[in-house]
């Protein structure tokens, strides 16, 4: 770019332009997605566990604490379809409503980050006087390990879900800046954001109308990964007993209790994690389809 | 087959020329394309290449005349197309050799030079080690012939100071370079036939010239034969002997250099000189011909040319030109259909 | 190429001044004082005095943290709370458990994961490719704990030729090794995928072949040196998470190494060993991704370090 641009050469179709195409393009997005295998398998998966969880109080066999002594450490069978546990309790129901607790502590992770890291990020890449040090601090961050932030800042605020989920949030937060910012360098150079600009248009007006929409993609693959990605690290917490605790669902906290029977009752243990790798599994087969229909470059 | 040939080879000596390095017949090659169709991207193409003798196959791009070049190598993968018809070198067919023969021929009988010196070049090897690859490839010669070998082909090449340049790595060397080192890795295993491909148009006009008067000399030195394919008429002019222009995936005219320059026949190659840049004539603007090349697939009868050919007939739009000989000369228009004869 | 060594490290400084400064404050900002949690609630005034005295906490926060600092410095990490024994001779005692773990599962997920894959992308869009991409995705999806079960159920109990937990040489590192492996392998093995298919694209490999190489030397000798690039980053990263995720697995396999010692001590509130162990992970991580950094150079030519 040389020269000034004066609003004499700004064509104001360009800039409407944008909107048009936004919707065919979200269009073309959803054809491409439609038509991807992995995706709509994670779909599958993903609808599956969510009405599960959603429809656990109607739908499981059982009630999550109902205790019979003379049903301990049932196998599998035909009754309790994923076996029983020390106290007789029906795994599947308890997977079953353990589903909300797990999905909305990835929710409740990504939300917390995501805002944070896109409001962060825009500011970063926006105004660049401001970046280093946003960058710096971020840098710090990512120089720990992302699950053993998460144990560090469990340890200082204590051991719970909530503080787990925060934690989770926290160590995620590096990575939808270095993406937000990253997304806002590449369109800030773009010409028209410099003819809005030239146009005496505000830095509010503009992030919103004009750069949001285009960090909006690859905020939404980021959210869908991270989405597993968190679900992944909260359970690992509260295996480590640092997250939600016994006798809460959660499937982390099922397979902690779980590894203590493993060798009399495998499926106290083996049934909730499978349950996280199918649900986590789901999350990142949709994240990639996302991927590559917002961007079939990068396949 | 090949007895037939012998014994024809004895009672007719004439049959088969001696000349011959590489014979072309009836090439095809077509890709799948939608619906189980095949798209023809090159269409019956015949050509020979006498010995020591530089050719150019002239088009623009989309022509058909690189995946011809790459059909010679072999380089076009089954999966990926097509290749009917013969492609004999020195009278043994190519088409349909196994993998591992074409991998011996590739490299040291026929050899192969890039348009992009800048990408062309293995970043993370040394200069040495990929000349030396190719050596050792193709001979049984040890380490330290290697690597005299290769210091040779670099003072082939006219590259200062070779015995430092082989430790250096692609990165460190200028565009002109990096293309002779192509050439010195082309002639190592000295080839009956290199093929060029474009290889000029990524570098300076002053370099070009040094190339170009590169290419000749080790022509001479090697007694190989060059193919250069290249839609630069300039480039052409400097160093073939002969030339055929490509449109469409076929052959529509084959000339002398000198006849190709002075009486020109096809429309199309009209059109190619047309644009050629004339410091003499100094015209305000060049003549580019109207239009781009069609599509492959998108014409499925008559001259593909017409679209373009401000003589088009009536005839053009129905049926297909053959090449018409004219004397030494050969084109393939309906313009030429009383004075020349079918081929 | 000193020149980026210099400024590197003085960045890296930058970064590790800055993690100090995090995990000084993490204690700081703990709830209840170390003092109280140390002599109890019914500590006389005159003890606390004495005891914040000797542990430096009647100074302002600044000169706290500067004698921290110099501390650490110094290889000094502070005592622990319940043991009594200094941090550093902890770690130093636990530590070799801990390397050993992640350098096999390093080999096994780099292994593994760069054959995973090179099939991809040597046969893509085949059944083979989609094959390897599904079982990394496995790898990436499943839970580091729910592998370890799974391993210790079937090697240790269906088939008992591990031992189930404990440490007793490197034949106990087996199964943990194997476990952390695979988790790392997935990403490595898309990466190296998606790299490959990129080299594949480059005009070298069309002159590769135009040479007369084989489909193996095309590969291995032209392809992969290339390929990896990317992949060693990646694997610079991975590190931290297999210093991260040995916690998890330590604990399954109840090895002692620094990853169940931070558990203990988290579950102990024991804070000057959490402190000194997140200190010193992040330190690792640091270095490691540092010389990842500069080992680029050998492995790639073209980077010149100004």
């Amino acid at each position: 770019m040389s020269g000034i641009i004066t609003s004499k050469n700004i064509d104001p179709s360009l800039i409407h332009l944008q909107k048009n195409n936004t919707k065919s393009y979200w269009q073309i997005v959803w054809g491409r997605l439609m038509k991807n295998k992995g995706a709509m398998a994670g779909s599958f998966i993903l609808i599956f566990f969510i009405g599960a969880a959603l429809l656990a109080p109607v739908l499981a066999p059982f009630p999550i604490d109902e205790m019979k002594m003379e049903n301990r450490f049932l196998p599998p069978s035909l009754d309790h379809l994923l076996g029983t546990d020390e106290f007789g309790r029906d795994i599947l129901s308890r997977i079953m409503h353990g589903g909300r607790i797990s999905l909305m502590m990835g929710l409740v992770a990504v939300s917390i980050a995501g805002i944070t890291g896109v409001v962060l990020g825009v500011i970063s890449g926006y105004y660049r006087r401001i970046d280093i040090y946003i960058m710096q601090m971020m840098d710090i961050l990512l120089a720990f390990p992302s699950l053993l932030l998460a144990i560090a800042i469990i340890a200082v605020l204590g051991v719970g879900l909530t503080n787990a989920m925060i934690a989770v949030a926290i160590s995620v937060i590096p990575s939808y800046v270095r993406v937000v910012r990253g997304a806002v360098l590449s369109i800030r150079e773009k010409e028209y954001i410099e003819a809005v600009q030239a146009l005496g248009v505000s830095d509010f007006k503009i992030i919103v109308k004009h750069i949001f929409p285009n960090v909006l993609s690859p905020v939404i693959v980021l959210s869908t990964l991270q989405f597993g990605t968190s679900i992944l690290a909260a359970a690992a917490l509260s295996f480590l007993g640092l997250g939600a605790q016994p006798p809460t669902p959660e499937w982390g906290a099922m397979a902690y209790v779980g590894k203590s029977f493993l060798l009399q009752a495998w499926w106290m243990s083996l049934f909730p994690g499978l349950a996280i790798m199918l649900v986590v599994l789901g999350f990142n087969l949709l994240g990639d389809g996302l991927r590559d229909a917002l961007d079939p470059r990068l396949k | 087959m090949t007895t037939n040939l012998l014994e024809l080879l004895e009672k007719n000596p004439e049959a088969v020329d001696e000349d011959d390095l590489l014979v072309v017949e009836n090439l095809v090659i077509q890709f799948a394309a939608e619906k189980k169709s095949h798209v023809r991207a090159v269409n019956h193409v015949n050509f020979n290449l006498k010995k020591r003798e530089t050719v150019a196959l002239v088009g623009e791009s989309g022509c058909g005349k690189s995946i011809t070049s790459l059909s010679i190598m072999g380089l076009i993968p089954k999966h990926a197309g097509d290749v009917l018809g013969s492609i004999r070198l020195n009278n043994k067919e190519l088409n349909g050799l196994s993998p591992k023969k074409m991998r011996q021929i590739r490299g040291k009988e026929i050899s192969m030079i890039f348009q992009e010196p800048m990408t062309s070049l293995n970043p993370v090897h040394k200069i040495g080690k990929q000349i030396g690859e190719v050596i050792r490839l193709h001979t049984k010669a040890s380490k330290e012939e290697i690597k005299v070998k290769t210091i040779e082909m670099l003072k082939k090449v006219e590259i200062p100071r070779p015995d430092k340049i082989i430790n250096d790595y692609p990165h460190q060397l200028s565009g002109g370079m990096r293309q002779r080192v192509m050439i010195a890795m082309a002639m190592a295993c000295n080839p009956s036939l290199l093929i060029a491909d474009e290889p000029t148009t990524a570098l300076d006009v002053t370099i070009q010239a040094q190339i170009l008067d590169l290419m000749n000399d080790l022509k001479d030195q090697f007694d190989t034969t060059i193919l250069l394919i290249t839609h630069d008429l300039g480039v052409v002019a400097e160093v073939a002997d002969r030339v055929m222009v490509m449109y469409y995936g076929q052959i529509v005219e084959e000339a002398e250099v000198t006849t190709l320059f002075t009486q020109p026949k096809h429309p199309y190659t009209l059109g190619l000189l047309n644009s050629i840049p004339n410091l003499e004539e100094n015209k305000d603007r060049l003549d580019p011909i109207v239009g781009n090349v069609p599509n492959l697939g998108e014409i499925t009868e008559g001259c593909p040319f017409r679209f373009r050919c401000q003589f088009a007939l009536e005839k053009c739009s129905t049926e297909n030109p053959p090449l018409f000989n004219i004397e030494k000369q050969k084109v393939r228009c309906w313009l030429f259909e009383e004075e020349g004869e079918v081929s | 190429m000193s020149g980026y060594i210099v400024k590197r490290l003085f960045t890296t400084l930058l970064t590790l001044l800055g993690v100090s400064i995090i995990v000084f404050l993490m204690v700081h900002l703990i709830p209840g004082d170390p003092v109280t949690y140390i002599l109890g609630e019914f500590a006389t005034e005159e003890a606390v005095n004495k005891l914040k005295s000797e542990l430096g906490l009647d100074k302002n926060l600044l000169i706290q943290y500067f004698v921290f600092l110099l501390g650490v410095i110094q290889g000094d990490l502070g005592t622990s709370y319940i043991t009594g024994l200094s941090v550093i001779e902890e770690i130093i005692n636990r530590i070799p458990v801990t390397f050993q773990l992640a350098v096999f599962s390093l080999i096994i997920g780099s292994i593994v994961g760069i054959l995973l894959g090179i099939i991809a992308a040597v046969k893509q869009n085949t059944i083979f490719d989609q094959l390897a991409m599904l079982i990394s995705l496995v790898g990436i999806s499943a839970p580091g704990f729910w592998i370890a079960l799974f391993l210790i159920y079937l090697f240790s109990y269906l088939i008992p030729i591990f031992p189930i937990s404990g440490y007793d040489g490197i034949y106990s590192l087996i199964l943990p090794s194997i476990t952390l492996g695979l988790g790392t392998s997935g990403n490595i093995a898309r990466m190296t995928r998606s790299s490959m298919l990129e080299v594949i694209k480059q005009d070298y490999m069309r002159t590769a072949e135009a040479k007369g190489v084989n489909v193996f030397q095309l590969i291995f000798g032209h392809a992969l040196q290339n390929a990896l690039i990317p992949v060693i980053t990646l694997i610079g990263i991975q590190f931290g998470n297999l210093l991260a995720g040995a916690v998890v697995t330590e604990t399954v396999f109840a090895l002692p190494g620094i990853g169940s010692l931070a558990i203990d001590a988290i579950a102990t509130r024991d804070m000057p060993t959490v402190q000194g162990l997140v200190l010193f992970m992040a330190f690792m991580f640091i270095v490691v991704n540092l010389i990842v950094d500069i080992f680029y150079s050998v492995i790639d030519p073209r980077i010149k370090y100004e």
